[in-house]
């Protein structure tokens, strides 16, 4: 089966299993439904970041350009789900806190990530009068802003905050609510497997019509 | 009003990087005067906020000027030319610019000690230890980023932003050691500063390299 109807297929049954099978939290009510999107779209973010940074590292290694357009789609598709993370987050919040955003450590850390990445898509976009040394240059900035994830995420420890800590937590979760988080977390790399393979697709054939572009 | 809003809206058409870099100036200065994260409930000190947001635009002045001056006088592309190493290059740029920011570290705690009215002007052995710290984290980075404004012709607005979201962890770190060594608290994050310092000084000699690679 083909990898697009493979995901459409996927998240019907996600959906299904978050509103028909995984149960209603008590305190929360039905807006705790949003959990499952939102931690496994922060979980996929993670996953396209440190793709981008294997892959940078490849380029400056090997200098194939191929990996270097690896590096770049991975990026563009885990920012989407970090702005994923970031439009879910004030939903759930709003209902629980009150507020849609505070300045909370893992709130405002996740948004600093957010602004690192903005950073680096900016640098695409702008310094295009340079291609080559652009590519040598974002792998360099795609190596340093994933140094700087695992940094961020620590330094939340050195705050006390109000956002709870779900994957830690070994009594947290039900075995059904567990079921249905591991199952979105599978279909949301999914998704991340099908718009990756898209937007890798796209930047060859933007490459390819640049490269004709310059020989006309 | 409409002339002076007229104004704006043109300045901002004509020069993008600019507003683009005001606004991530702005996100940068509110990130580190919320430090204190008011959900704690605490009133926060804004002393080691102060501190850090002085500390930095110095930082930014003296990089800026350092680096203006080596690319108005060509020398580190003379120096790459005559077969000197990128790392001893990174080596040497780094102590010399990591003292004279030191010296003006020290110069602005005086001050800022004065400005909070403080019992001891001078910093102690502990506060000087985070101060070499930070200092070597911040020029690491500082001269990765901004030698790429020397060896390519990618605007240095762009690479100050993205110098100013990847220093984030920095200012994080060395802020909460600051405010734990001024009020006497406990938990100075003595591992994490010394990791990341010992992290960003090695991957930004390693990174070095890269960034000089077509000038050698």
């Amino acid at each position: 089966m083909k990898l697009g109807p493979l995901t459409a297929i996927a998240m019907t049954f996600m959906l299904g299993m978050i509103f028909f099978y995984a149960p209603i939290e008590k305190t929360q009510g039905m807006v705790q439904k949003i959990f499952y999107v939102h931690v496994s779209s922060a979980l996929t973010m993670y996953l396209g970041y440190f793709i981008a940074f294997v892959m940078s590292i490849r380029y400056l290694i090997r200098k194939r350009v191929n990996d270097f357009y690896i590096a770049k789609s991975a990026i563009e598709v885990g920012y989407l789900f970090t702005c994923i993370v970031l439009l879910t987050g004030p939903v759930w919040a709003k209902p629980i806190w009150g507020t849609y955003w505070t300045w909370e450590p893992r709130l405002t850390t996740t948004f600093v990530l957010w602004l690192i990445y903005t950073a680096y898509l900016l640098f695409q976009s702008y310094a295009m009068q340079e291609r080559k040394r652009v590519e040598t240059l974002s792998s360099i900035i795609a190596i340093i802003a994933f140094l700087d994830v695992p940094l961020i995420h620590f330094s939340v420890k050195l705050w006390r905050g109000v956002h709870p800590s779900v994957i830690r937590n070994k009594d947290g979760l039900p075995p059904s609510m567990q079921a249905t988080l591991i199952v979105s977390l599978c279909v949301m790399f999914l998704l991340f497997a099908y718009l990756f393979r898209h937007r890798l697709f796209l930047e060859k054939l933007t490459q390819e019509l640049i490269q004709k572009g310059d020989q006309s | 009003m409409q002339r002076v809003m007229a104004f704006l809206m043109a300045w901002g058409r004509q020069k993008s990087f600019s507003m683009l870099l005001v606004l991530f100036q702005t996100l940068l200065v509110l990130f580190l005067m919320g430090l204190g994260f008011s959900t704690l409930g605490k009133a926060s000190s804004y002393l080691a906020s102060v501190y850090l947001i002085s500390a930095f635009f110095m930082g930014q002045f003296l990089m800026t000027e350092f680096h203006t001056q080596l690319k108005r006088d060509r020398t580190l592309q003379s120096l790459l030319l005559r077969g000197f190493s990128p790392h001893v290059l990174f080596g040497a740029t780094l102590l010399w610019a990591s003292l004279v920011m030191f010296a003006v570290e020290l110069l602005l705690w005086v001050l800022t000690m004065l400005f909070f009215v403080q019992s001891s002007l001078f910093p102690s052995l502990q506060v000087v230890g985070v101060l070499v710290l930070f200092t070597l984290s911040y020029v690491a980075l500082g001269l990765l980023f901004y030698s790429m404004m020397i060896f390519s012709k990618i605007p240095s607005a762009l690479v100050m932003m993205i110098f100013f979201s990847i220093l984030v962890p920095v200012f994080l770190f060395t802020h909460k050691a600051l405010d734990a060594l001024v009020y006497m608290k406990s938990n100075v994050p003595w591992g994490p500063l010394l990791g990341m310092t010992i992290l960003f000084v090695f991957s930004s000699m390693l990174l070095y390299e890269f960034c000089t690679e077509d000038r050698t």
